[in-house]
C-alpha cells in the first residue's frame, strides 16, 4: 500500500489508487470563500482518492474527473469544514461513515451523469467536520463498488483537530 | 637580424606547440562530451544524445550511453510526494490500461525550459500517451516557488526524489513511458524536445508494428504457411 498523508489526514492507498490531499489549513493567505474576515466559512483540506487517473484539472466535488470513469470507476472525496460546523446538527453523526449499496442513488451526483450513483455524507471525527462524496462509476456495480469504498475508507485515518 | 630570426623562430615552435595543445586538449573534450551523450551538429548546437529508439523494450545498457541510459528495474512503481502547494499526491499504474509519460524535469536545467515552456502552451501529447506526469526532486532539492511559476495547469507535478531512483533516472530532461496494461516500463530515455519525444516514440511505434508483421509472417511461414496461401483468405474461393 501506498500511504498518502496531509492536513492530518493519513490514506494507506491500495494498489492502482491514487489520490491527492489539498492542505488548505487556515493561513493569511488562503481564506478562499471571500466575505469578512472572521465570519465566513474557511476552506479546509480536500482529500480525492480514485482508482482511476485523476486529470489535474477538477473542482472540490470531482467534476472534470467523474466525467471520465468508467464502469469499474470509484472516486472518493472528503471535504473538510471549519471548527465552527463540527457541533452542527449537519455534522452530527460521527466516526468514518461505512456505505452500504442502499444508500447509493444516482440523484444524490452533484450532477447527474448517466449510469453512474452518488452518496454524500456529513460526518465528525476527532473534532474536526467532514463532507463525504462517493461517486460510483456504475449504480448498477453499486453492490461491489461499495466494497471497495468500504475498504479505502476503513485506512483513512483523521488526527485530532 | 639573425638574432631576430632565431628569436621568430623561437616564438613560431612556442606557437606551434601551444596549438598542437589547444587542438589535443579540444579532441579530449568532444571524446568527452561523446561519452556524455552530446554531440555536436553542424550548427554547432550540442545535442544530447535520444535513447527512446523502441518503447516495446527497454534498451541494452551500452558503455557508450552510460549517463543517458536508465538505471531502473523496469517495473511500474506508484508515485508519492508533494505539489508545489504543498499538498501531497500518489499517482499508481497497478490495475491500469492507460500509458503515462513521466517526465523528469528540475526548475533550473536549461534544456527543461523547452518542456516547461511547451507543457505550458499546451503541447498535445504523443500518440498512444493517454496522461503526462511531470515528476521533479523533492523540495529538499528543488524551489517550489520556481515550480509553481513553471508549471502547466493540464498537467499534475510531483516533486519525489524517490521516483528518480525508482526510475534510475540518469539525467534532466528524462522520459519514461509507463504502459499500466502491460505493467512495466515501455520505452525511456533523453530528448531536447518535445517534439522529438512524439517523433522519437511515433518511430518506435511504427518499428514496432514493422517487427510485430515480420514475427507474424515468420510464425506463419515456420508452420508452412505461405502469404499467397488459401487458408489466409478463407472469403475467397
Amino acid at each position: 500500500m501506498t500511504e498518502l498523508r496531509g492536513g492530518g489526514v493519513a490514506v494507506q492507498l491500495p494498489s492502482g489508487w491514487e489520490g491527492e490531499i489539498f492542505d488548505r489549513t487556515p493561513t493569511l493567505g488562503n481564506r478562499s470563500l471571500g466575505g469578512p474576515a472572521g465570519d465566513t466559512e474557511v476552506a479546509r483540506n480536500v482529500i480525492h482518492l480514485a482508482n482511476f487517473a485523476l486529470p489535474n484539472q477538477r473542482g472540490d466535488f470531482g467534476s472534470g474527473a467523474v466525467e471520465l470513469m468508467n464502469s469499474g470507476a470509484v472516486m472518493v472525496i472528503l471535504f473538510e469544514h471549519g471548527p465552527e460546523s463540527v457541533d452542527t446538527p449537519l455534522f452530527a453523526r460521527s466516526g468514518i461513515p461505512v456505505l452500504t449499496a442502499d444508500e447509493f442513488h444516482p440523484q444524490q451526483m452533484q450532477r447527474t451523469l448517466q449510469g453512474q450513483s452518488g452518496r454524500q455524507i456529513f460526518f465528525n471525527h476527532n473534532g474536526r467536520a467532514f463532507c463525504l462524496y462517493v461517486v460510483l462509476g456504475s449504480h448498477r456495480q453499486r453492490q461491489v463498488l461499495v466494497d471497495v469504498v468500504n475498504q479505502v475508507l476503513a485506512n483513512v485515518e483523521i488526527e485530532p483537530a | 637580424m639573425t638574432a631576430l630570426v632565431i628569436v621568430l623562430t623561437f616564438v613560431v615552435l612556442g606557437l606551434c606547440v601551444l596549438v598542437a595543445g589547444l587542438l589535443r586538449s579540444h579532441a579530449e573534450m568532444l571524446r568527452a562530451f561523446n561519452e556524455l551523450g552530446v554531440t555536436f551538429g553542424e550548427d554547432g548546437v550540442a545535442h544530447t544524445s535520444t535513447t527512446l529508439p523502441d518503447p516495446t523494450r527497454r534498451s541494452v545498457p551500452h558503455a557508450a550511453d552510460r549517463v543517458t541510459e536508465g538505471t531502473g528495474d523496469g517495473d511500474i512503481h506508484a508515485i508519492t510526494g508533494m505539489t508545489p502547494d504543498g499538498g501531497s499526491i500518489s499517482v499508481a499504474f497497478a490495475g491500469r490500461v492507460e500509458r503515462t509519460m513521466l517526465a523528469f524535469l528540475t526548475s533550473g536545467c536549461t534544456t527543461c525550459k523547452n518542456f516547461w515552456d511547451a507543457f505550458r502552451a499546451g503541447a498535445a501529447l504523443p500518440r498512444g500517451v493517454d496522461r503526462l506526469v511531470i515528476v521533479t526532486r523533492s523540495g529538499d532539492e528543488e524551489s517550489p516557488a520556481a515550480l509553481t511559476n513553471l508549471r502547466p495547469s493540464q498537467h499534475t507535478v510531483i516533486m519525489a526524489s524517490e521516483a528518480w531512483d525508482d526510475y534510475g533516472v540518469p539525467v534532466s530532461p528524462y522520459f519514461v513511458l509507463v504502459d499500466a496494461a502491460a505493467g512495466r516500463v515501455v520505452g525511456e530515455g533523453a530528448a531536447t524536445t518535445w517534439t522529438q519525444v512524439g517523433s522519437l516514440l511515433g518511430r518506435a511505434d511504427a518499428d514496432s508494428e514493422l517487427e510485430n508483421e515480420r514475427r507474424i509472417d515468420a510464425e506463419l511461414e515456420a508452420a508452412g504457411i505461405a502469404p499467397d496461401d488459401p487458408s489466409l483468405y478463407p472469403g475467397d474461393s
